[in-house]
């Protein structure tokens, strides 16, 4: 496979070809290409005052948080991107971990921002615009960006991405006909969830229209958004789609523009995809997973209206095969296709920020075919099926109850099963507890569900309290928040 | 024209019938912040419920800049009145 091409030289290339085409698009108007290079290059000439710098971005979506992204990797440093509407506090955090030489952000959240990184120069993309241009091909860093995830200690983790792991993944975004240049790409995700590198540079480098999704309106009703933008490539979490279906969206009138949904970031269960195809039964939809020490995505699953169903052999769709140039390993099962998913290949990450230690415990030697290779260690338990591959649980979601040891997710995954979707089961002090979604008018009798567990799951793993709630709590990433779910529980008198 | 109370009253209703709350009381002031239990899935449930009663379109810019129910009862009352 020949080497992937630089992502920022791919950018200015697609801004040479399609000068005068719009990079962004939507409720704030539309940038050339042209406008974003010359305010990316406004952008790069700030940060170009210090070597190598370090970029802490936290803007809404549009068009000044891709030039100030841009802008970082031509002035010769790298990004890191904080999520605008999380708490000071978390947002603290992540810049006392970064120590970022740059901030920018809206003044009033800037100087929150730096009281936790007293060094750092703050921005105001308000006056960006009036600035000088870095001219020429700039510099590049090996670093191409830290995405910080939730750290389980309370200090957040912040995962070091290199150029050359971007550079593989938007090459494949390319050839595997992701995102093709007539396209418009959504950008609903949030900057500081790593599915944003595949709307922002999916669409960016290869001449595309990037179309932010960032009004109130628009975020709670985004099939609107998607006929009024005649979006062409939709990126989210399944969740969405269950949110579509809440708002009496998911219709093809709004839908119909859509060649592909890449759906990631958590599983996707058959009941969306049902949905999804008959609302829009032309469509493709894509099943991607992926850790962010991975870069995004890892492999995927391309299904049609009339082939899904042969991805639908466990309660979570497949994750497919993996994508070209990376390979998924099964590591510590019983058979060589059930175990530990752990991945190999130019996409995985340098490692934690300034944390060697938890670098060295994921990323572990292992040997492929008489090799010694780097491998990441997921932490997640997969099995393959005729060449697919499905999730089936977290590892650190295994807990011991009576001395019986039991996977949560696989007591989730039973719950769904009984025709509960939504579910979070924990450990609640010496036993197993749920939280179930329960939608408005539907009647929950944890008799009756016990009675159906009994046939899937063994008596001990079934949980002795369920408790209903009307939606799950999720964070920002619209991910179950687990932590809120057993508080819920906790609250309970 | 659709009298503010009538449309406090019927969103009351809506609200106490989303979340599932019958002590909701809804003043001008109330924002997601003082109305417990209150998501992106509720707000979507009521906003289809408003369309609905009043057979009117929401859409994105005027609602972005709604601030608390009050704001939203006017946006309301002038998009009933435009019919």
């Amino acid at each position: 496979m020949p080497t992937p091409q630089d992502a920022i030289d791919l950018f200015l290339n697609a801004a040479r070809t399609h000068a005068e085409k719009s990079a962004v698009s939507g409720i704030a108007g539309d940038v050339t290409y042209t406008a974003l290079e010359h305010l990316a290059r406004q952008y790069a000439a700030l940060f170009a005052t210090t070597r190598e710098p370090r970029v802490l971005i936290a803007l809404p979506r549009g068009k000044h948080v891709y030039a100030a992204i841009l802008g970082a990797a031509l002035a010769g440093g790298f990004y890191a991107p904080a999520n605008e509407a999380s708490p000071a506090d978390k947002l603290q955090r992540v810049a006392r971990e970064l120590q970022p030489d740059f901030v920018v952000a809206p003044p009033a959240l800037a100087s929150i921002v730096q009281q936790a990184a007293p060094g750092a120069r703050l921005i105001d993309p308000a006056t960006v615009e009036h600035g000088a241009a870095l001219a020429g091909p700039g510099q590049r860093h090996r670093i191409a960006y830290i995405i910080f995830t939730s750290g389980s200690t309370g200090v957040p983790k912040g995962v070091v991405v290199p150029r050359t792991a971007l550079n593989h993944y938007i090459g494949w975004i390319h050839t595997s006909g992701c995102v093709r240049t007539n396209d418009r790409v959504s950008q609903f995700n949030n900057l500081a969830f790593d599915v944003s590198v595949f709307d922002i540079f999916g669409a960016l480098c290869c001449g595309a229209t990037l179309v932010p999704i960032d009004g109130k309106f628009d975020r709670l009703m985004p099939a609107r958004a998607i006929a009024r933008e005649r979006i062409t490539v939709w990126t989210s979490v399944p969740t969405v789609i269950d949110l579509m279906q809440t708002g009496q969206q998911l219709t093809h009138a709004n839908l119909k523009t859509v060649r592909l949904f890449t759906l990631a970031g958590e599983p996707l269960l058959r009941p969306q995809l049902e949905a999804l195809f008959a609302a829009c039964p032309e469509t493709i939809v894509q099943n991607a997973y992926g850790p962010t020490e991975a870069t995004v995505t890892v492999s995927s699953m391309m299904m049609t209206a009339a082939d899904f169903p042969q991805a639908c052999e466990k309660a979570a769709v497949s994750i497919g095969p993996q994508i070209p140039g990376m390979i998924l390993h099964l590591h510590g099962g019983p058979h060589p296709d059930e175990g530990e998913l752990v991945i190999i290949g130019p996409q995985l990450a340098e490692g934690y920020w300034q944390d060697p230690e938890r670098t060295q415990a994921a990323f572990r030697p292992i040997e492929i075919d008489g090799e010694m290779r780097r491998g990441y260690f997921t932490g997640d338990w997969v099995e393959r099926i005729r060449g697919l591959i499905y999730f089936r649980e977290r590892i650190d979601h295994q807990v011991k109850i009576r001395g019986y040891r039991i996977e949560l997710d696989e007591v989730a995954a039973a719950i769904r099963h009984c025709g509960w979707p939504s579910v979070c089961v924990f450990k609640l002090g010496d036993a197993l507890a749920a939280l179930v979604e329960c939608p408005d008018g539907q009647e929950f009798d944890p008799a009756a569900l016990r009675e159906n567990l009994a046939k899937r799951i063994e008596a001990y793993a079934i949980p002795e309290h369920f408790l209903t709630t009307d939606r799950m709590p999720r964070n920002e990433n619209d991910k179950i928040d687990r932590a809120a779910a057993k508080l819920l529980f906790e609250a309970q008198p | 024209m659709i009298s503010t109370d009538d449309i406090y009253a019927e969103l009351t209703l809506t609200f106490r019938d989303i979340f599932r709350d019958t002590r909701i009381i809804l003043r001008p002031e109330s924002t997601p912040e003082t109305i417990a239990g209150w998501d992106s899935f509720k707000y979507v449930s009521v906003l289809v419920a408003i369309e609905a009663a009043y057979n009117i379109e929401l859409d994105g810019p005027e609602l972005d800049n709604v601030q608390n129910v009050g704001e939203l009862v006017a946006l309301i009352q002038a998009k009933a009145a435009e019919k």
